[in-house]
């Protein structure tokens, strides 16, 4: 073996040359030719996206039918490229302009391809999917379980993608566990959760209770974290559901008053004074103007101030001295409601350093800008 | 209706080619530019009657855009007048766009009459 080696070795290192040599021109030429490729192939999607967009900007506007617009689509290029311009335009447009687009996003190639894309592993493309089952005025109830079986998803986007689609298009038993499996999924963010009770309000009919039931349901169950109790509290404010205020009241009134958790004492203040329940004042005045904790402090006297009741005046002027700035800044705001109170006569310590008059400052500044 | 000359400074393209293609229906004269610094430019270079200013873009935002042209000296910033189009919507967003010069507001999402109709209100104040 090694004589052959030997007697042949300027053959081999030929062979193993020319064999280097072709498999390099062979590359390169495979990396040309896949570069051109690829390159007409960005330059066909482009001429397709150019062509398109000129098209669904006519549509859009009324100046080209439906019919006419769907004459000019046949590969399945055209319907890919035809949904991300379409997807663009949607979020930035409402009114006719917007039922024009759901129309062209509904065509069946487009629906096809979404349900397609449940088949695939990539949680990514399925929150898509169901986004975009979201957006649709009707769909098949026979895909409907496949949507709900995302919303106990460890993905947080396809979870939320999948509940968004429950609400618009399920059942109030679907509703209800949909949203049930997002509050127990950490990695939802409040202001995902916000969107969700935003949409449901959306679709709920003016009234109906069904919405703020289900909120309370929640709530009464006890079942959550104090951030996702806290949130359930502020969104029956923030949708104005008055009817909660009983409920509300009630569960405030079961505050215990050593160990309560100022997440949701601080919610329920809040929604509590937005929907005016006086009812609160007593404790306001004697338990949460003196708590531990500095945002249950801030929030009582912001509280108090949307009553202006006598009893709370001197309270709000204690609260003025308070070790935090912005339970300062909140009493002397809510004082600066009655009518009767001048700022800068008010007899307080500390009223002449250079804070104060920030302080006043701030509170105008606040008011001009109603915030 | 009189033709105006309007720029349209928008990140957005299909948003930008919706604008664009309806204020060209309507006979306005409109130029599009998609990032702030190109947009800057156009201001001095193009003399609109009114600028569509997105907030949000690449380069110089809006609200940058508004104060360096309202902090050069040798521009006469009153010469054309500002519909601001975003998805901002934050009070203090909205305020400091009309206390740096923008005469209207449009929302994003929305609807075209609407923004034509507030368009066409700047444009005759």
């Amino acid at each position: 073996m090694i004589d052959y080696l030997n007697t042949h070795a300027e053959q081999i290192v030929l062979i193993v040359v020319i064999f280097l040599a072709i498999f390099s021109i062979i590359v390169f030429v495979g990396a040309i030719y896949s570069r051109w490729m690829l390159n007409l192939k960005d330059k066909k999607e482009r001429e397709i996206r150019e062509r398109l967009s000129g098209l669904v900007i006519q549509y859009v506007s009324g100046d080209l039918s439906f019919e006419d617009l769907k004459s000019e689509l046949s590969t399945e290029t055209d319907y890919s490229i035809l949904m991300q311009i379409s997807n663009q335009l949607e979020k930035n447009l409402e009114g006719e302009e917007e039922i024009r687009l759901k129309r062209l996003l509904n065509l069946p190639p487009i629906r096809n391809f979404f349900i397609g894309r449940f088949e695939t592993k990539d949680p990514l493309e399925r929150a898509k999917a169901c986004l975009y089952f979201a957006r649709q005025n009707k769909i098949k109830k026979s895909i409907l379980p496949k949507i709900m079986s995302y919303s106990s998803s460890k993905y947080p986007m396809l979870a939320y993608a999948s509940c968004m689609a429950i609400i618009v298009h399920g059942s109030t038993r679907q509703q209800r566990e949909a949203i049930h499996n997002l509050l127990i999924n950490e990695g939802v963010s409040d202001q995902a959760l916000n969107d969700i009770f935003k949409e449901f309000q959306v679709q709920s009919s003016e009234e109906s209770e069904v919405e703020s039931h289900l909120l309370m349901r929640f709530i009464a169950d006890k079942a959550y974290s104090d951030r996702r109790t806290a949130l359930l509290i502020r969104t029956l404010g923030e949708l104005n559901f008055y009817q909660s205020a009983a409920f509300l009241l009630s569960e405030f009134e079961s505050l215990s008053e050593d160990h309560y958790s100022p997440v949701i004492a601080t919610a329920l203040i809040d929604v509590l004074a937005q929907f005016g329940m006086s009812e609160i004042l007593d404790d306001l005045h004697t338990i949460y103007t003196s708590s531990e904790h500095r945002e249950v402090r801030e929030s009582t006297a912001k509280a108090l101030g949307l009553f202006t009741d006598p009893v709370s005046k001197p309270i709000l002027k204690w609260l003025m001295l308070d070790r935090d700035f912005y339970v300062r800044f909140y009493a002397a705001k809510s004082l600066s409601n009655y009518p009767d109170v001048q700022m800068n006569e008010l007899n307080l310590p500390g009223m002449e350093s250079d804070e104060y008059s920030e302080l006043l400052g701030e509170i105008e500044t606040s008011k001009e800008l109603e915030y | 209706m009189a033709q105006s000359k309007i720029l349209v400074i928008e990140d957005e393209e299909m948003t930008a080619r919706l604008v664009t293609y309806r204020l060209k229906s309507l006979g306005h004269e409109v130029q599009h530019e998609k990032d702030g610094v190109k947009g800057l430019k156009a201001i001095k270079e193009f003399k609109p009657d009114l600028v569509v200013l997105d907030i949000m873009l690449p380069g110089l935002s809006g609200f940058e855009i508004l104060q360096k042209l309202q902090d050069d000296e040798d521009f006469d910033s009153d010469k054309f007048k500002v519909l601001m189009l975003s998805s901002k919507k934050r009070s203090e967003d909205v305020s400091r766009g009309f206390n740096l010069g923008a005469m209207e507001y449009v929302p994003k999402p929305f609807k075209m009459d609407e923004f034509l109709l507030r368009l066409n209100r700047v444009l005759n104040q």
